[in-house]
Order: C-alpha cells, then sequence, then structure tokens
C-alpha cells in the first residue's frame, strides 16, 4: 500500500460523505447556528426581495386563476359572516356580563395579548406546512416558543429560531410541533401535533371521552406560554391509536397557512 | 479570484430563487429544482472533479436557507453528482444516446434520487412510518409526476443562461467539450 494510498479521489469523496453522514446523523442541529446566523443575516435583504417579488407575482396569477371561483366563495363567505355576527352579538353580551362579575369578586382582568405584527416573508419550499420565516426577530424582543396567531385568535404555530431580524415559526402541521389543546365540547385534552406538514392530529385523548367529529380544537393554556383559548380547527374524524390507548382526532385547520401574508406574535 | 467570486454569486442567486422566489410562487410544495438542473449541467459539461467544491457549496447555501441540517443537502446533491458523472462517462462521452434525451434522463433519475435521499437524511429514525404516510401520499396523488415535469421546465430554462455566464465562471479557462 503506498504512502498516497488514502489521498486517492475516490477515497477522498468516501470519507468526505461519511463525515457528512457523521455530521447529518451525530451533531447537534444548533452546533453550526453562528454560521447559519451570518449567512442569513447577509442573505436577508435577498431574501425579503425576492420573496415579496414572488408573492407579487403570486397574487396577480391567483387573482385571474381564481375569478370562477369568486363567486361561490362570496356567496359562503356572506352566508358565514351573518352567522358569525349573530354569535359574536351573544358572545358581546356575555362577555359585558362577565366583566361586571370579574370587577364584583374584584378578579383581575383578563390578560390582553401584546402583539407584535410581522410579515412573512420566506417559507419552506419542500413543504408548506412546515414553516415560515417573518420579519421580526431579537431586536423586536422577539423570543423563541412565542405563539403565533393569526385574525387575533387562530393559533398558526410557535416561535423556533430567532434572528436579529428574522424569525422561523415551526407551524402547527409541522412534525416537531406539539400543543396542549382540548376539545372545546367536551372538555377533553389533549396535545395537538403536526403530521410531516400536511396535518394535524389531536391526540392522546382519553379513549373515555365523547369526542366527535364537527368538535372545535382550542389550546387548553397547560404549557403556561401558550393562552388558553386559540383556535385550532375542527375535528374531522375519530379514530383509536395504533396501540388502542388513545383516541387520535385529524384536526383542520382554521385557515391555508399557505393563504397567510401577514401574523401576529404574542410576546 | 474574480470567477470564483462569480461562480459563488452564481450558487448564491440560484440558491435563493430556488428557497426564496419560487417558495412565494409555487405554493403546494413542488418548486423546480434549478439547484439539480445545474448541478446535472455542470457535472455532464465539466466532469466531478472540477464541480464537486461548487456542488459541496451549492447544498451548503441550502442547508443553511432551508434551515436544515448541515449536510443534508450537501450529500443528497454529493451522491446525484456521482451518480450521474458515472452515467454521463459511460453514455454521454461514447456517444451512444442522444446528448438532449439523455440529459432529460439524468433530470428524471436526478429528482427521484434527490427526493429519496432528502427523506432518509431529513427522517433518519422514522423513514418507514414517513414513507409510509407522507411519502406515499406524495407519490399516489402524482406529486413526483409534477416535480419531475416541473423539474425538466426548470432544466431547459436554466442551462442556456447558465451556458452562456460560462465564460464568468472558474470552469471557463479549462473547459471540457463534450460536444458530438
Amino acid at each position: 500500500m503506498t504512502s498516497g494510498y488514502f489521498f486517492r479521489r475516490p477515497i477522498k469523496i468516501i470519507l468526505i460523505i461519511l463525515l457528512f453522514l457523521a455530521v447529518i446523523l451525530f451533531l447537534p442541529g444548533k452546533f453550526f447556528d453562528p454560521v447559519r446566523l451570518v449567512f442569513l443575516e447577509v442573505a436577508y435583504p435577498f431574501q425579503k426581495v425576492f420573496y415579496l417579488a414572488g408573492e407579487k407575482i403570486s397574487s396577480a396569477f391567483g387573482f385571474v386563476g381564481s375569478i370562477s371561483d369568486m363567486r361561490e366563495e362570496n356567496e359562503k363567505l356572506i352566508i358565514e359572516n351573518n352567522t358569525l355576527a349573530a354569535k359574536v352579538a351573544g358572545l358581546e353580551v356575555q362577555k359585558k356580563e362577565n366583566d361586571e362579575f370579574r370587577e364584583q369578586l374584584k378578579l383581575l382582568p383578563r390578560n390582553v395579548y401584546d402583539l407584535e405584527s410581522a410579515w412573512i416573508i420566506g417559507r419552506n419550499p419542500n413543504n408548506p406546512g412546515s414553516w415560515i420565516l417573518v420579519d421580526k426577530g431579537s431586536r423586536s424582543g422577539i423570543k423563541k416558543g412565542m405563539p403565533v396567531i393569526a385574525f387575533e385568535g387562530i393559533l398558526v404555530g410557535l416561535v423556533d429560531e430567532v434572528l436579529p431580524d428574522q424569525s422561523k415559526i415551526i407551524l402547527l402541521s409541522d412534525s416537531a410541533s406539539l400543543v396542549n389543546a382540548m376539545d372545546m365540547e367536551s372538555g377533553s385534552k389533549g396535545i395537538v401535533r403536526g403530521e410531516y406538514g400536511l396535518g394535524i392530529l389531536l391526540d392522546m385523548l382519553s379513549h373515555t371521552e365523547a369526542v366527535n367529529g364537527g368538535d372545535t380544537v382550542v389550546t387548553s393554556g397547560l404549557s403556561g406560554s401558550i393562552p388558553k383559548g386559540l383556535l385550532v380547527g375542527k375535528i374531522q374524524h375519530v379514530r383509536l391509536s395504533d396501540d388502542k390507548l388513545f383516541q387520535q382526532a385529524a384536526v383542520a385547520p382554521r385557515i391555508k397557512y399557505t393563504d397567510l401574508n401577514m401574523i401576529f406574535i404574542i410576546k | 479570484m474574480n470567477r470564483k467570486l462569480a461562480t459563488s454569486i452564481i450558487v448564491i442567486f440560484v440558491a435563493l430563487i430556488q428557497t426564496a422566489f419560487f417558495s412565494a410562487i409555487f405554493k403546494s410544495g413542488i418548486v423546480p429544482d434549478l439547484v439539480l438542473a445545474i448541478v446535472i449541467f455542470w457535472v455532464a459539461r465539466y466532469g466531478k472533479n472540477r464541480t464537486l467544491p461548487w456542488i459541496v457549496f451549492f447544498g451548503l447555501a441550502l442547508d443553511l436557507l432551508l434551515f436544515e441540517k448541515i449536510g443534508t443537502n450537501v450529500l443528497t446533491y454529493l451522491i446525484v453528482a456521482l451518480a450521474i458523472s458515472a452515467l454521463a462517462k459511460r453514455f454521454l462521452v461514447s456517444q451512444k444516446v442522444p446528448r438532449t434525451l439523455f440529459i432529460l434522463f439524468l433530470v428524471v433519475l436526478g429528482t427521484l434520487m434527490q427526493k429519496i435521499l432528502m427523506a432518509a437524511f431529513l427522517h433518519p429514525f422514522d423513514l418507514a412510518e414517513y414513507f409510509k404516510g407522507a411519502g406515499w401520499s406524495y407519490v399516489i396523488q402524482g406529486k413526483i409526476i409534477f416535480q419531475i415535469l416541473l423539474n425538466l421546465a426548470g432544466t431547459m430554462i436554466v442551462i442556456f443562461p447558465i451556458a452562456k455566464l460560462e465564460k464568468y465562471t472558474v470552469f471557463y479557462s479549462r473547459e471540457v467539450s463534450l460536444k458530438r
């Protein structure tokens, strides 16, 4: 065996492959964060420009393509709007009574959320249900774990990584997402977890609880960092887990994540 | 030095177009893989020895922009490049098949390899569960066919400007022609 044997190109290539394999499998994901931080800070303005340019083009083509669906969607929205207006009227009365009772019993007022608005400037191109990138970061007081909502009360995800001027939000449908939640109708508590960016599952429900399709899923507030009562979605169907110990419910999110342009981070 | 800088700018520019621009336009989760197109073009035209460092750079740029574990895209495109290099040496140099047809075949093969390798590296410990669920739905919903078609279209579009920019890159002075 010559001294140059280990420097032959095929050996070098194999060694490089093995090195990267070891990095993927055994090195913690945060190891290269300083490198990522510098690279993303430099790329940030270009990332934002490219994404927003793409959004403009997508909106223009999307408008043309959706004209035929608009009439049907418009009718559906009018009916839904009227139903919701009626519900809101009833809820306003209950809210007023609730506030009066709280004052009489000298209870502290309900928390008002400190919201930070942020524009979406990127998303996972290979899996849009996985994560999004927003244009607010540590300079705006954003921290890891903060809940992220849309339309003032619909939970869409949690802050996962924070950079000075941008943050990565993992969506509820991402496999790494875990949120304490409950079935509003039955009160049954479980954990909402994502399924590879494709859907949301309400897992670990007790099999003695009556959980039905159409039930509303909201956050339970058990973790502490996520307020109670944020809307997650509606249950589509219920089944037993593979080990038959719990019930699992497929949850349809209230909004389509790819339609989002702006979100709010609860500080 | 200038050629290296120009090549680096091309790499980062293409990575940004794929991760930022296309992610806003193609919201279904299927975007044209321009990086794969360029990897195939460079490896088939200049050979793997000169292009491997730039393929590693491509992979690193994608890993950083996509918040993936460093090495995921590097390894994926490295393995795809090695396979393409072996096939190109076997068929392109010997001119046994029409060149354009063969490049399109490489794109199809590269797409399939890239998807399988990425799934394996992103879900190394729950690969079976992933293929049973999300991976299988990717196939039966026809998304893999759509991905292949988009990659073919992307290859046809990106190869001409990349060939034109060749004189600014590190490959220019020692170009190996594989023309018939």
